[in-house]
């Protein structure tokens, strides 16, 4: 081989060589500290390599000139004499080292990266897993045998000490009251056995001695080898408080709805008796004393006696009215079809009277107070009836599926909601009075017109507000009138 | 079929404080079928006074028949119903509560007492009448009352 090809080679595979040192060389913590590199470097940056491999390079040139001189007393390199005079099995060997030379260099790199790298993920898990606790709502605590090994900020936080006042001096019994104390050391034995629990309430202390409710959970964990457990805690006072507060709010409720409910009771049955009273002995008067009283007087006391039935259905109206409220149940499914039936069989008088034809489709099954739905489709039907154009009086009642309401929308609850419609031919109403006819003893018409107190779409209204529902109306004068109510499904 | 001695009126006892119902009460039995007396009590303590012959009560005969209005004061009709139908004496005396509630725990409450029936005065004078004489139909002329014995208690 002719020397200057061989010196280019040489010269070659040296460089690489050094290359692979450096690198090898800058996975150790004093080099990199050295070339004040960060201790989170984690990629092998060609400056920083080639830097430490001219620093190397310097250094083995050094090396290699005084190891000429000083072994070979000759003055060229210690290198270039065994690349010149090496005899035949020497090549073997030293062409064997250069390559070991390579290949540990490239794997020890390897390996020593790869440990750097697994060190850093583990230190990114840790300091992770470490925010995380450090940054929970809820008290975060690892026992085992009954001391504190871990007990997150929050946790000090919630039983008023500083993070580190915990753990040290107070064990977990401590912050517990007294009469809940076995069965808490029973649970922190459990849990370290590895039985699995659930969260339970306690009772725990707080640094100025006050106490608090909260409720833990605890689950079987391993902490430096050895059974623990670690527990999540979370201080339900103000859950407590709400609750109280509304079995409070419900209880004034009830009595309330108790009070409306004998108040309207004793009202009407009070309010009957001197009504009574007056249209009777009216009755009577005209009666006995017939023929010698005056046209006027037979006048004057269809007046009053009218008057007087007029107060008594009012008053019956106003009961059933109030009643919605106190004596409503809670909802249960019923089945619409059933409800109609029993509708039509209460209107059975006044549908074979007028001639009416009422007519349905499928309906489907919602949740409802059976009675007030009755009720609700009995005065909507009834109302086309009675609110009649010339012919004979057609009636049809029918239901469509509402999509799902939007999330966070007032009515709150999932499931879907069904949309009536109680259509009929009769007279129509004027879109302003569309509101009007909800309201309790409106009318739109005079008696002589057409007969009944105005309460009928004011009990339908509170019947399908009680459920939760909208109730409206569309309607032109002249061309019937179709009303609407909307339910909440079965689901 | 009347009962007792053929001619003996019918002996009816209106247990009601509010004049004004006594007397349409009268005047609707007045052109009744069946011969009848009837006397009135004005409150419930007075009731049981004169259904036991006490006091100034004492030659009344026994009803035949009790109408009785539940809303008394001093003692409630409820209370005087369940008096009678616990006193094994008048207990058989049939008692028509005869009342403006309408209300069904009334309702309820009486039959549970043992009321013979219950009935709702109507606003209309001419189902008022209707109603009492319907009352005087049934119970003094289909219905068999039970035998009353002279005065003896």
């Amino acid at each position: 081989m002719r020397f200057s090809n061989f010196v280019v080679i040489k010269q070659a595979v040296v460089g690489y060589i050094i290359l692979l040192l450096a690198d090898v060389l800058l996975n150790f913590g004093f080099v990199r500290r050295f070339f004040r590199l960060k201790e989170d470097y984690n990629q092998t940056n060609t400056g920083y390599i080639i830097s430490a491999s001219l620093l190397l390079g310097a250094l083995f040139w050094v090396t290699d000139s005084v190891l000429g001189s000083l072994v070979f007393h000759a003055e060229s390199s210690f290198l270039d004499l065994l690349a010149l005079n090496i005899p035949p099995y020497e090549v073997y060997v030293r062409t064997f080292v250069i390559l070991a030379c390579l290949v540990g260099g490239l794997l020890s790199s390897k390996l020593l990266r790869g440990q750097r790298e697994s060190d850093r993920a583990l230190q990114e898990s840790e300091e992770h897993y470490r925010n995380t606790m450090d940054a929970s709502l809820a008290g975060i605590y690892i026992v085992q045998d009954l001391v504190f090994k871990y007990v997150n900020p929050t946790m000090a936080k919630l039983h008023g000490y500083e993070p580190e006042e915990i753990g040290n001096r107070l064990g977990p019994l401590d912050l517990i009251v007294p009469e809940q104390r076995d069965m808490v050391r029973r649970n922190f034995s459990r849990r370290a056995k590895g039985e699995p629990g659930k969260p339970y309430e306690v009772k725990a202390y707080r640094k100025d001695g006050s106490s608090f409710d909260a409720m833990v959970w605890g689950n079987p964990v391993t902490y430096r080898g050895q059974p623990a457990s670690v527990w999540t805690l979370i201080d339900i006072t103000e859950r407590r408080r709400a609750e109280a507060k509304l079995k409070h709010t419900v209880a004034d409720l009830e009595r309330s709805n108790a009070e409306l409910e004998q108040f309207a009771y004793v009202a009407s049955h009070d309010l009957q008796e001197p009504l009574r009273m007056v249209s009777s002995y009216v009755q009577l008067l005209a009666q006995r004393y017939k023929g010698q009283l005056d046209a006027d007087a037979d006048d004057f006391i269809a007046y009053a006696v009218d008057g007087a039935n007029r107060m008594q259905a009012l008053i019956n109206d106003l009961l059933t009215y109030s009643r919605v409220g106190t004596r409503g149940k809670p909802p249960e499914p019923t089945d619409c079809e059933a409800v109609l039936d029993q509708a039509l069989a209460n209107l059975q008088v006044a549908i074979e009277e007028s001639g009416a034809v009422v007519t349905h489709d499928g309906l489907p099954t919602v949740m409802a107070d059976d009675s007030q739905l009755v009720q609700l489709f009995q005065n909507l039907i009834d109302n086309g009836i009675k609110f009649r154009s010339e012919g004979p009086p057609r009636v049809h009642v029918s239901a469509k599926r509402l999509p799902l309401p939007q999330a966070g929308e007032g009515r709150g609850g999932g499931g879907s909601e069904w949309a009536f419609s109680v259509r009929d031919n009769g007279i129509g109403i004027d879109p302003e009075f569309f509101e009007r006819i909800f309201i309790i003893f409106q009318r739109l018409h005079s008696r002589e017109e057409h007969p009944g107190t105005g309460i009928g779409l004011a009990i339908c209204k509170k019947i399908v507000e009680r459920h939760g529902g909208d109730i409206w109306v569309e309607s032109e004068p002249g061309k019937g009138s179709t009303f609407f109510f909307t339910m909440r499904s079965e689901t | 079929m009347s009962i007792g001695p053929i001619g003996t009126p019918i002996e009816i006892l209106l247990v009601e404080d509010n004049p004004g119902d006594v007397r349409l009460t009268q005047e609707a039995l007045k052109d009744g079928k069946v011969r009848n007396n009837m006397r009135v009590v004005k409150d419930g303590v007075e009731a049981l006074k004169f259904l036991r012959r006490e006091g100034k009560y004492a030659g009344m005969p026994r009803p035949d028949l009790i109408l009785l209005d539940l809303n008394l004061p001093k003692k409630d009709g409820r209370e005087v119903l369940a008096e009678i139908k616990g006193d094994e004496v008048l207990r058989c005396i049939p008692v028509v509560v005869l009342t403006t509630s309408r209300a069904e725990q009334d309702i309820l409450k009486a039959y549970d007492l043992h009321a013979n029936c219950y009935i709702t005065k109507p606003v209309d004078l001419d189902q008022f009448i209707t109603v009492v004489k319907s009352i005087e139909d049934f119970w003094l002329t289909i219905v068999k009352l039970p035998r009353r014995k002279g005065n003896d208690r």
